[in-house]
């Protein structure tokens, strides 16, 4: 009775304080020592799925376990966080719950208890099955027939969405026409007020809690298609009706569970990892992500197990709906509209034009006039007082059965893009000095790369090393570190005057180095400006110009600091499979001499997960050129 | 000058977060995570925001702040978020005569299988129901008319 004695230990507590517990049958009684010692003699605790359930992982330190949870709601046990058994002999007690079926535990945690019926061989005639009357609710009012996988794309001007957002959507089939009426489940950090600095070094050491929610779909495009303007991509994953099932209850019990958020690593994307190893037990997601996390990564390892990569639903943001609306206008069309999203009085001026004419113009306007509010332009007042007018005029147009909603074309989706992680190997020569080069980049993309099915006309780089080997010195160098680069840049023209920004922090090789030294500072170089795009058939040409400030430190520099700002300048150049980048630069520093840097880069595509690149620099008395091969493989 | 350099300053000290994705409250999942909808209301209405997207905040009051204990919309409720939460959509599509927030809202007036005749209900009485720009002058007209 070895088990007996150590569950009595555990349990003495509840013995004294659960009065129900004597009021048991007698035949009660004894079946549950019976399923506790069956319990014990498996070891049934240690068992996988009992720990993916209660989220438990080796502990580093110790032998035992420590679940991720930190909410004590959904453990049944005080030491449910650090004891699987504990938390296992507390359930099987709690079969045994005497009360209203709704507040049982096995009602609470439908999932748990499955297993365990299932494991223990739990007779159903001395433990009945509950009847979960809130449960069952719950199920029938989302009644999912069907899952999608969802992902937000970034949007260039908002940083904070850059990297995507992925979420599920429960698929309805009594709103097979009314898409907007499903519920979504979302994992979220709980980020309260907090802002700047604070708020970031929270998310990054995990001090945010963060829990699941439902919410209407609705809810999710008005915040991610209209207000964000981030295209959304559905994956509708092929899962079998008991994975559903097992879905459901587990999320029932998600309800109660809280995770410590952390933005690099366990965030949005990563959590419904164990979910999906949850629904499916023979499927191993978790171990694909070790250290970080990029949601279009998870969503391809999810997609790659549940769904299809080329079946997906697209939903252009209200950003690509407009750019789509406006491609359509003529030119007198669009200043037509323009004109009246400015000043409403101008709509007189429609009076003579034809009734589809007139469609287009106010439709395109009433949508730019939203654009520009959630850009933060206008005011809900303004919108308003700007909008209402055309709207009445709008309803007023007889349109005879006129639609216009122009056909957008659907860019590359997030699951046709390259791999996130580069790993590049090349050789050049600086100053004369030939060198071999490794590089290192876990994500995203710059403007050397090709970015089909991640952000356009943008860099979005986290940790970028590069080293060099000089053959002739036999040393190995630290060329450059990025730490954080993020550069959008937003072609303006007549609807569109955002602006053009960057921000790079990192460690830098100091230009004027000789021979074989290499000094190096930290740096900051923040940019902000214009750009400017013209497509002239299949290429696309991009230009900037903005003023740069750099910020230096380093002992290398005169008394360690230097400041400056000048002009940049920049072009792209993009045909197909052959891309062209190339930056000009002059910062004037205090305490230093003014730096005029040349950089130019030709990149070709030799595959979809590889490229050449070609690069020359010049900055002050440095001269460098490159040929670098770049692999981009899943991290 | 100053102010180019203030101006490209405010780049780099703005506080930018590179995060991936946060906020988005919305109703518990499951039971028990809101024991009831007192609690709710304030958790939902705290971070609808998504963090540092910019000034807009979801407007929405009477809708999402009604979950029930189970973590949905409230039956009785269903109509009012959905106005609330989309109204300009849903005002842009009865202008229009079509749209997909309009065939939304007729499934939940119950015309999902005749959108047309709901459509023109709204197209013709959209003064009334709009002019007020307002989500429960909205709600009151459209049952008139539609229930």
């Amino acid at each position: 009775m070895r088990f007996g004695v150590n569950a009595f230990k555990t349990l003495a507590p509840i013995f004294l304080f659960s009065p129900f517990l004597f009021s048991l049958s007698s035949i009660q009684q004894s079946y549950q020592v019976e399923l506790l010692e069956k319990a014990e003699n498996l070891k049934l605790w240690e068992d996988g799925y009992w720990l993916k359930l209660l989220y438990y992982e080796k502990s580093f330190f110790s032998s035992g376990y420590k679940s991720q949870n930190i909410n004590p709601n959904f453990f049944l046990s005080k030491y449910g966080k650090y004891s699987p058994r504990s938390e296992m002999i507390n359930h099987i007690i709690g079969f045994f719950y005497e009360g209203d079926d709704d507040k049982s535990p096995e009602c609470s945690f439908p999932l748990r208890y499955r297993w365990l019926r299932e494991n223990l061989s739990v007779k159903e005639d001395i433990v009945p099955l509950r009847k979960c009357l809130e449960y069952e609710g719950w199920k029938a009012v989302l009644n999912p027939q069907k899952i999608s996988m969802v992902f937000a794309n970034g949007y260039l001007s908002n940083p904070s969405t850059l990297y995507g957002h992925t979420f599920l959507i429960l698929r309805n089939p009594n709103n097979s026409n009314s898409l907007l009426l499903d519920y979504t489940v979302n994992y979220a950090a709980t980020t309260g007020d907090d802002k700047g600095l604070g708020y970031a070094l929270k998310g990054v050491f995990g001090k945010y809690p963060g829990n699941f929610t439902t919410m209407p779909y609705y809810l999710k495009i008005q915040e991610y298609q209209n207000m964000e303007n981030r295209d959304i991509w559905e994956y509708p994953l092929n899962l079998k009706e008991d994975e559903i099932d097992r879905f459901l209850m587990h999320s029932w019990e998600l309800g109660k569970a809280s995770f410590p958020y952390y933005f690099f690593s366990k965030n949005c994307s990563w959590q419904l990892l164990p979910l999906f190893e949850i629904l499916r037990p023979s499927s191993d997601l978790k171990s694909r992500f070790l250290f970080w996390n990029i949601p279009s990564d998870t969503l391809k390892a999810i997609v790659e197990e549940f769904g299809e990569r080329n079946n997906f639903i697209y939903r252009p943001s209200a950003y690509s709906k407009l750019k789509s609306k406006i491609y359509e206008l003529n030119s007198e069309e669009q200043d037509y509209s323009l004109g009246i999203a400015k000043n409403s009085e101008k709509l007189k001026l429609l009076d003579p034009l034809d009734n589809d004419k007139k469609i287009r113009i106010m439709d395109t306007a009433v949508d730019y006039i939203s654009f520009t509010h959630y850009s933060g332009e206008i005011t809900q007042d303004e919108m308003d007082k700007s909008m209402d007018p055309i709207l009445l005029k709008l309803n007023d147009v007889d349109a005879k059965g006129y639609v216009f909603n122009p056909e957008i074309k659907t860019p590359t989706p997030p699951t046709g893009s390259r791999n996130s992680f580069l790993i590049g190997a090349g050789a050049g020569r600086k100053n004369g000095e030939s060198f071999y080069e490794l590089r290192l980049r876990p994500s995203l993309c710059d403007m050397n790369d090709f970015n089909e099915g991640y952000l356009d006309n943008s860099e979005l780089v986290m940790g970028d090393i590069r080293l060099r080997y000089f053959k002739d010195f036999n040393k190995v160098y630290l060329r450059e570190f990025t730490a954080v680069n993020v550069l959008s840049l937003n072609p303006v023209d007549k609807w569109f005057k955002k602006s053009s920004w960057g921000i790079r922090f990192g460690y830098y090789e100091y230009e004027r180095n000789r021979g074989n030294e290499n000094d190096g500072f930290l740096g900051v170089q923040t940019s902000r400006g214009v750009s400017f795009e013209t497509n002239i058939k299949n290429s696309k040409a991009l230009f900037f110009a903005m003023a740069e400030l750099n910020l230096d430190y380093g002992s290398v520099l005169n008394e360690n600091f230097r400041y400056g700002i000048g002009p940049v300048l920049g072009a792209s150049m993009d045909f197909k499979n052959v891309k062209f980048f190339s930056k000009i630069s002059y910062i004037g520093f205090k305490n230093d001499k003014g730096i005029l840097r040349k950089n130019l880069n030709a990149s070709l595509c030799s595959s979809q997960n590889s490229s050449l690149v070609f690069s020359y620099s010049k900055k002050g008395g440095e001269e460098d050129w490159s040929v670098n091969f770049n692999l981009f493989v899943f991290p | 000058m100053k102010k180019i350099i203030a101006s490209v300053m405010l780049i780099g000290l703005s506080g930018y977060m590179f995060a991936a994705d946060y906020g988005s409250a919305g109703c518990g999942l499951g039971s028990m995570l809101f024991k009831n909808n007192n609690e709710a209301g304030p958790q939902i209405l705290a971070s609808t925001t998504n963090g540092t997207s910019g000034s807009q905040t979801f407007g929405i009051t009477f809708g999402t702040s009604n979950c029930n204990n189970k973590g949905l919309i409230q039956a009785s409720m269903q109509r009012e978020s959905y106005i609330e939460a989309n109204y300009k959509d849903i005002a842009k599509d009865a202008a229009r005569g079509n749209g997909e927030y309009l065939t939304n809202l007729a499934k939940l007036y119950g015309y999902e299988n005749n959108v047309p005749a709901f459509a023109s209900l709204l197209k013709n009485n959209y003064s009334k129901i709009f002019s007020a720009n307002s989500a429960k002058v909205a709600v009151e007209e459209i049952n008139k008319i539609a229930l």
